[in-house]
């Protein structure tokens, strides 16, 4: 929201129904907000929602200007006009949740910390100084579960303490604003677009430690961003906002299938070009969510195995130091980067075979997106015309997916 | 006090500021004719020539043996005598002479012509080597009263800095945020003083704070002491001039500063006052030291205001600029010439102190 003028932001709430006991189900959170744009032009965002923070790892998506990041500022309490209100549970383990509810907070005393280019580090301060001043001075900091050193190593940026905030890099500056949020103590961190000047293995691993903080800590995190793969890494739920409206919202992995696939048909205009296909922008991913059984240190692989199945179906994850034992990720896998075989194949580089019931075909126009089910998990692999048309592949046919280590 | 002529004496004797004055009587005289106020004619002559008492009845002239003497002269190196001549003649002409008698001066009936070139001029117009007495004395009171003056003026500077600071920054930090359809009016107000001549400032202190106003009154119920000649009066009125060139620079920084750094900070759970104090104050500091620069520097060099309101009193309101005038009026250039180089040698090097502190910006990529 941060390229258009607000000149007021007005938000309501109805009222929640009422929650006799903290660990009951989550309930349904309304939050409505009215922006004036330039006066005449209203942006409402509307949000009804079943969704407590801090009862999942919230994701928005949405192209720019569809009220991502004001949604997350009003949240945060950064319009002085807003009205909202909203419960943040806080679970430090699954039976002993707490909810508690905010009304209208100024910013400082609220419970969220907004993370996002408009949030800077202070610039007559060094890095180090920056983190100790939110130590010191932040409201919220004495609560603070991650402590000084913690917060340097998770965000590594021991080497950067001394720099002044100018010397930095966008993406070092990202770093030591996420370590600075995780100082400030607040149990609710709002990320908007907080990883997009990282490089892509580094966004991963922010993503893992989102993860990992919420489990750990019941840190609440709601991450706004552009890249549906960042959120597919972290998120359990995720929301799609047009026009200021959530038009879709649902369990991150169901949603990542319906936003990717009809990402290209999202309103009436395109109907009548329904015959014609798809121009297919190569951006397609599975996501799957695995469990580390093994390392083997020598090949610097980790076994893994694909959650939610009886059977146990290996994966074969790259790792440079080995993964903790039943630890719990989340992986993307490009579909261009799965091939399809009717057979087991033997003697191929290709470490992992897979395999599952063919259950969606997609034609585009120059590829086929065949989908797989694969231990209740979906696959995706994009494969040209020929070969589809050579293995003759139909709804229901047993299929070997093959790709590399991941 | 020590007025600059006998008609601001006059004047500040009249607006009630100061309580007893000397003056000529010939001014009372044309101010009780031209107002017809009976309080013009309350007054009494000084009468150097009794030596207990100074003073004589009133409206007593002949009473008074010796007098002063008005002369009129024409310059030997004038180049226009003939003029000056004609002028002399017009003074002494039975009608002036007549129109001077009324106003309490003494015709002589005759014009005592002498010329200077004739050698005569002894006679009639002896000068005496105690004349110039009072004016060595004068000069070595003046190198004392430089210091004084000197003294005075920083400390009004100093005070007025540290006075507008105390006002000026949560003032400042107010205006920066204020959004309300008043705001230009209240910028042009502050700004004011910058476009305004200090006379007009002081001119409307001056009316105001005059005894016998009601804020006047007011201010001597709560002060004690009158507002105008006193050394709260030209402070008040140096506050009011140098304000603008204490609150323009924090409020740019201010305004710049405003969203980014204290949106950071207040999500980061810092309160207002925290804010304030660790983050926008020292974000600020350039501009503050600024600010404390311009301010000192401009209350050094205030001259207009602290003339009108401040009455010239050495040690209570004789500021440096004052001095300094004084000085050039009754011909001190060598008095003048030091003051004039402290005042030009203290504002130049305070000012390239601050641009020399405010040019230093930490090199990109060199650590704290």
């Amino acid at each position: 929201m941060s390229e258009r003028e607000i000149d007021k932001v007005h938000a309501s709430e109805s009222k929640n129904s009422q929650v006799s006991d903290a660990a009951a189900k989550p309930r349904n959170i309304r939050i409505s907000l009215e922006l004036l744009r330039e006066k005449r032009d209203p942006i409402n965002i509307e949000i009804d929602e079943p969704i407590i923070l801090g009862e999942g790892i919230w994701g928005l998506f949405g192209n720019s200007g569809t009220g991502k990041s004001t949604l997350l500022k009003a949240l945060a309490g950064l319009y002085k006009n807003a009205q909202y209100a909203f419960s943040i549970h806080q679970a430090s383990s699954p039976n002993n949740a707490e909810v508690s509810h905010y009304n209208n907070l100024p910013a400082s005393h609220n419970p969220c910390v907004y993370l996002g280019s408009d949030s800077m580090l202070f610039d007559h301060l060094s890095v180090y100084e920056n983190l100790r001043l939110v130590q010191k001075h932040g409201g919220f900091s004495a609560s603070a579960q991650i402590n000084y050193q913690q917060a340097v190593d998770l965000c590594g940026i021991q080497d950067l303490l001394k720099q002044t905030p100018r010397a930095l890099s966008s993406g070092e500056t990202q770093r030591v604003k996420f370590a600075r949020a995780l100082l400030s103590g607040k149990p609710c961190i709002l990320l908007d677009e907080a990883f997009s000047a990282l490089d892509w293995p580094t966004r991963q691993y922010f993503s893992s430690l989102v993860v990992s903080l919420h489990q750990q800590y019941g840190l609440s995190f709601v991450i706004v961003s552009h890249s549906l793969r960042e959120l597919a890494l972290s998120c359990t739920h995720i929301s799609k906002l047009v026009e200021g409206k959530i038009i879709q919202s649902g369990p991150a992995s169901q949603m990542i299938e319906t936003l990717q696939l009809n990402s290209t048909v999202n309103d009436n205009a395109t109907e009548k070009f329904a015959e014609q296909k798809e121009v297919y922008t190569g951006d397609v991913f599975s996501l799957l969510k695995v469990k580390v059984i093994s390392n083997d240190e020598h090949a610097r692989l980790a076994e893994c195995a694909l959650l939610s199945d009886n059977q146990s179906r290996l994966v074969l994850v790259r790792a440079n130091t080995p993964l903790a034992i039943d630890q719990e990720y989340k992986l993307t896998l490009d579909a261009d980067k799965v091939s399809l075989s009717t057979r087991l194949v033997q003697g191929t580089s290709m470490l992992n075979s897979l395999c599952g019931e063919v259950v969606e075909i997609k034609h585009y126009n120059s590829v086929v997106l065949v989908s797989l089910m694969v231990a209740s998990q979906k696959l995706h692999a994009a494969i040209s015309i020929r070969s589809f048309e050579d293995l003759s592949i139909k709804i229901g046919d047993e299929l070997f997916a093959l790709f590399k280590a991941l | 006090m020590l007025a600059s002529n006998v008609t601001q004496a006059f004047q500040s004797i009249d607006s009630g500021n100061a309580s007893l004055g000397i003056v000529a009587e010939s001014l009372l005289i044309q101010a009780s004719r031209q107002f017809n106020d009976e309080k013009y004619k309350r007054y009494l002559v000084l009468d150097f020539s009794q030596k207990s008492g100074v003073v004589s009845g009133v409206n007593n002239p002949q009473s008074i043996d010796k007098m002063t003497e008005q002369h009129a002269v024409v310059l030997i190196s004038s180049k226009q005598k003939e003029r000056a001549n004609a002028f002399i003649e017009f003074l002494l002409s039975d009608s002036v002479q007549k129109d001077l008698s009324t106003l309490g001066y003494i015709s002589k009936g005759e014009a005592n012509y002498t010329d200077l070139n004739s050698g005569s001029a002894e006679q009639s117009n002896p000068i005496k080597d105690s004349d110039f007495a009072i004016n060595t004395n004068s000069s070595t009171n003046s190198f004392l009263s430089n210091w004084q003056a000197i003294g005075l003026t920083l400390k009004l500077a100093a005070l007025t800095v540290i006075i507008l600071l105390i006002i000026g920054l949560p003032f400042a930090w107010w205006l920066a945020r204020y959004q309300g359809f008043l705001k230009p009016f209240i910028e042009a107000l502050v700004a004011l003083p910058l476009v305004l001549p200090p006379t007009v400032l002081g001119f409307y202190l001056l009316s105001a704070f005059s005894p016998n106003t009601f804020m006047g009154g007011l201010w001597i119920s709560m002060a004690g002491d009158q507002f105008v000649f006193s050394f709260a009066g030209i402070l008040v009125g140096s506050i009011i001039y140098s304000l603008p060139f204490v609150i323009q620079p924090l409020l740019v920084a201010f305004t710049q500063l405003a969203n980014s750094a204290l949106l950071s900070a207040s999500t980061l759970g810092i309160s207002p006052f925290k804010r304030f104090m660790y983050v926008i104050l020292p974000m600020a500091k350039n501009s503050l030291i600024t600010a404390v620069t311009l301010g000192f520097a401009h209350t050094l060099g205030e001259f207009g205001l602290v003339l009108m309101i401040g009455g010239n009193i050495p040690g209570e309101t004789q500021v440096v600029s004052i001095a300094l005038f004084n000085q050039v009026e009754s011909l001190q250039y060598a008095q003048a010439h030091q003051l004039a180089l402290i005042l030009l040698v203290a504002s130049l090097l305070s000012l390239s102190l601050l641009y020399k502190f405010n040019r230093q910006t930490r090199p990109l990529g060199i650590g704290a």
